[in-house]
């Protein structure tokens, strides 16, 4: 039975499982939107394309299946590239689809004419312009193999509105030739050899483990080999969730808003153990004295990360999670007569991090009469018990919230680690949301990212869905502010937001429930109020304006040269709008 | 200092762009670049000259280019012998009394006459790239030059597979 390309496409879409697409109508995409019904995908119906792809992210960090946006060609393809650009950076498997002018006007500044695949060829992994009907089906499932195989990534498929109407054949799904897209599956056994000698010989081990364990599913071996080998893990921002927070190995966050003792750990290690991660500026400081005593492994399945930034003494080229269950086989195998070589070393190591950890724990001052940011998040901790999905935008609350939440799962902790997206928490929040209906799914953002996806309450409200946004609002854009006053003496330029909307009004304007609060005894009430609220909530909370987020390492420092604590703290007067 | 990347590509709609834009978005800026159908259907060979280019970037160079999904091989021609050549076609006005020295200059450099339509000639360069610049030179005495050049050409030399070598390093 022949049917229109539109009617293809979605059967295709079905063919690789895809249950809910984020998008958002427009001309050529019509015959699309025209067959939808016909189909059991859910269409979730955003308030701007930038959203649909942080949706489509939402869903797919959330789950680890590909998430799926759609819009249509010109502006709404052009609004999806920073979320492409955001899934590119973060490795999130994310299939776009996009309509393009007809074949004939290509080229010709048509009506809603944008050169997308020129556009978005650097912010994906791969993209296809689809040239005839015939081709659909092949792109598509060549599409969602490449979006979530090898280091996953988000694939464009635009499609011309003429390919979208003319009548073909469905076909049967045919072996795939892709003769230069190889995927790293299991690591060499001789890399893997060198590494358990290194890992037994290693005095003051760390594990640093990043995104590809959650990608790669590997939790549950990474938590076996810091069992087996008793060496402490830290995580990436967005490693968070790879291996319990609770756990007594556990260092929490790395890096630039890193603990105490989790950068000295790294600093004075002499093997770093690196999994799924790509040594990012945020992560090692200044390069020339980052863990300069370490030897490095390094795994990753995405050749060019292994060497890029730093030298790895035994490079292991796979997947995360293959390779560690045959190191942990290994590991297992070796070490009752190799772990006693060095016990000693380590359990004084283990025990310099534990007297560090208690040297300098992460504090604040606490008040009785603001709201502390830190506060807030302790007590979204105390009552979710790490239960919780919590999406966030990019700031100060978000490294707060890498420092203060605790996960015990992999895929409850979603952000923009690597592009560091304003307006990335609500929206990805809805996305994670439709793939968890049974979850508390928090958006937890700041009063600058909140204002650049407001919309999305619409589609929050429209669905019904259980996202419970949490504003931290400091009336700033307090991460730019920090900068200000540490590193430009002060001087706050362009960075207050002293207009901020009612949330009481705004949420009844949209017809949900919404409170706005900025007292301490309020606090605890009022977010088991959010919690316990069946459907959406907006939840305005009033901070403490200027607290900064410490530890910080000043950037283009080194991890040593991170500041613990405020120097005696400037008054506002003076430097601040009067 | 010019280093050279040879790759092996599926020859789909955008893969040059593909390739270009790995060497521009990492602000390398191309000096030639040569790309014609390979020996298998559908395979096409690219050979890409750049200059300024450490050993760290050009390994790191390989790898990204390797993950272009129509990317098949790609190789660091500067850590591998090869067999670098070099096509040039040189448009030439030479004055009637210059006419015997000349021609007599073609063949000493080696170089042949495809076309000859007094004062008119165009004459026909083949070798590696330093050669035929100094063989360009040498014409510049015999009149105004216009001249083609196709770029470098090259083959890796012997039969290792150096394509291997390059991932791992």
């Amino acid at each position: 039975m022949t049917k229109i390309g539109a009617q293809i496409l979605l059967e295709c879409l079905e063919r690789e499982g895809v249950d809910v697409i984020f998008g958002y109508p427009g001309g050529v995409v019509l015959p699309i939107y025209d067959k939808l019904n016909l189909f059991k995908i859910r269409h979730y119906l955003v308030r701007h394309e930038q959203n649909a792809c942080f949706a489509a992210q939402g869903y797919a960090r959330s789950t680890g299946r590909v998430g799926v946006c759609m819009a249509t060609s010109g502006p709404g393809a052009t609004n999806l590239v920073t979320g492409l650009t955001d899934a590119y950076l973060d490795s999130i498997p994310v299939v776009a689809i996009t309509g393009q002018v007809s074949t004939h006007l290509l080229g010709t500044s048509a009506f809603q004419e944008a050169d997308t695949i020129g556009i978005t060829r650097s912010c994906t992994k791969h993209n296809y312009l689809v040239p005839s009907v015939e081709e659909l089906p092949a792109i598509i499932h060549e599409a969602f193999y490449v979006a979530s195989s090898g280091r996953p990534g988000p694939v464009l498929v635009d499609i011309p509105k003429d390919v979208l109407l003319k009548a073909a054949e469905m076909t049967e799904l045919k072996e795939m030739k892709l003769p230069g897209y190889q995927v790293p599956e299991q690591g060499d056994p001789a890399e893997i050899r060198q590494a358990i000698a290194l890992i037994w010989n290693a005095e003051r081990p760390v594990i640093y483990a990043g995104g590809g364990v959650i990608h790669a599913g590997a939790s549950k071996e990474l938590r076996e080999l810091a069992e087996i080998t008793g060496i402490p893990v830290t995580t990436t921002v967005m490693g968070l969730g790879g291996f319990p927070s609770v756990h007594p190995l556990s260092l929490g966050m790395l890096g630039m808003h890193g603990r105490f003792a989790t950068n000295q750990a790294v600093i004075q290690s002499d093997l770093l153990i690196s999994l799924g991660v790509r040594f990012d500026d945020r992560v090692t400081g200044a390069l020339d004295r980052f863990a300069k005593g370490a030897k490095i492994i390094h795994v990753d399945i995405d050749p060019a990360e292994i060497n890029k930034i730093v030298k790895a003494d035994a490079p292991i080229l796979g997947d995360v999670k293959r390779v560690l269950v045959e190191l942990n086989r290994q590991l297992r195998e070796t070490s009752k007569e190799s772990a006693p070589k060095k016990q000693q070393a380590r359990d004084a190591w283990r025990a310099q991090i534990a007297a560090w950890q208690k040297e300098h724990p992460l504090k604040y001052e606490q008040s009785k009469t603001e709201i502390m940011p830190q506060a807030l998040l302790e007590e979204i901790v105390r009552l979710t018990q790490g239960d919780a999905i919590i999406s966030v935008d990019v700031g100060q609350h978000q490294m707060w919230g890498a420092q203060y939440f605790q996960f015990n799962e992999p895929r409850l902790w979603l952000n923009s680690g690597g592009l560091g997206s304003m307006g990335f928490g609500l929206p990805a929040a809805i996305g994670a949301s439709v793939a968890h209906p049974e979850k508390t799914t928090i958006a937890f953002v700041g009063d600058g990212g909140f204002q650049m996806s407001l919309p999305e309450l619409g589609t929050l409200a429209n669905y019904n869905l259980p996202v419970k946004v949490v504003i931290m609002n400091n009336q700033y854009l307090g991460m730019v502010r920090q900068w200000q006053e540490l590193f430009y003496q002060g001087n706050y330029s362009e960075v207050e937001f002293p207009i901020f909307p009612d949330c009481e009004k705004l949420a009844a304007a949209y017809g949900i429930p919404g409170k706005v609060i900025d007292k301490p005894n309020q606090l605890t009430d009022a977010l088991k109020k959010a919690f316990s609220t069946k459907g959406p909530y907006l939840l305005d909370v009033r901070v403490a304006r200027e607290e900064n987020v410490y530890p910080i390492v000043p950037s283009g420092g080194a991890l040593e040269d991170m500041i613990l604590e405020p120097k005696a703290k400037l008054t506002s007067a003076g430097k601040s709008k009067p | 200092m010019m280093q050279a990347i040879s790759l092996l590509v599926e020859n789909k709609p955008g893969v040059l762009a593909r390739i270009t834009g790995m060497f521009t978005s990492r602000g390398f800026n191309i000096e030639s670049l040569t790309m014609a159908p390979a020996e298998e259907p559908g395979l096409t060979r690219i050979t890409v000259l750049i200059a300024g280019c450490n050993e760290n970037q050009r390994v790191q160079l390989v790898k990204q280019l390797e993950k272009i999904v129509h990317v098949v091989e790609a190789v660091d021609l500067s850590a591998v012998k090869m067999v670098p050549r070099e096509l040039a076609l040189v448009k030439i006005d030479v004055a009637a009394e210059q006419q015997i020295n000349f021609l007599n200059h073609v063949n000493a450099i080696g170089a042949h006459l495809v076309e000859s339509a007094p004062p008119s000639y165009t004459v026909e360069l083949v070798g590696d790239g330093d050669t035929l610049s100094e063989h360009i030179s040498s014409l510049k005495k015999f009149g105004k030059l216009k001249v083609a050049r196709s770029g470098m050409l090259a083959m890796v030399q012997g039969q290792k597979d150096a394509k291997v070598e390059s991932v791992k390093s």
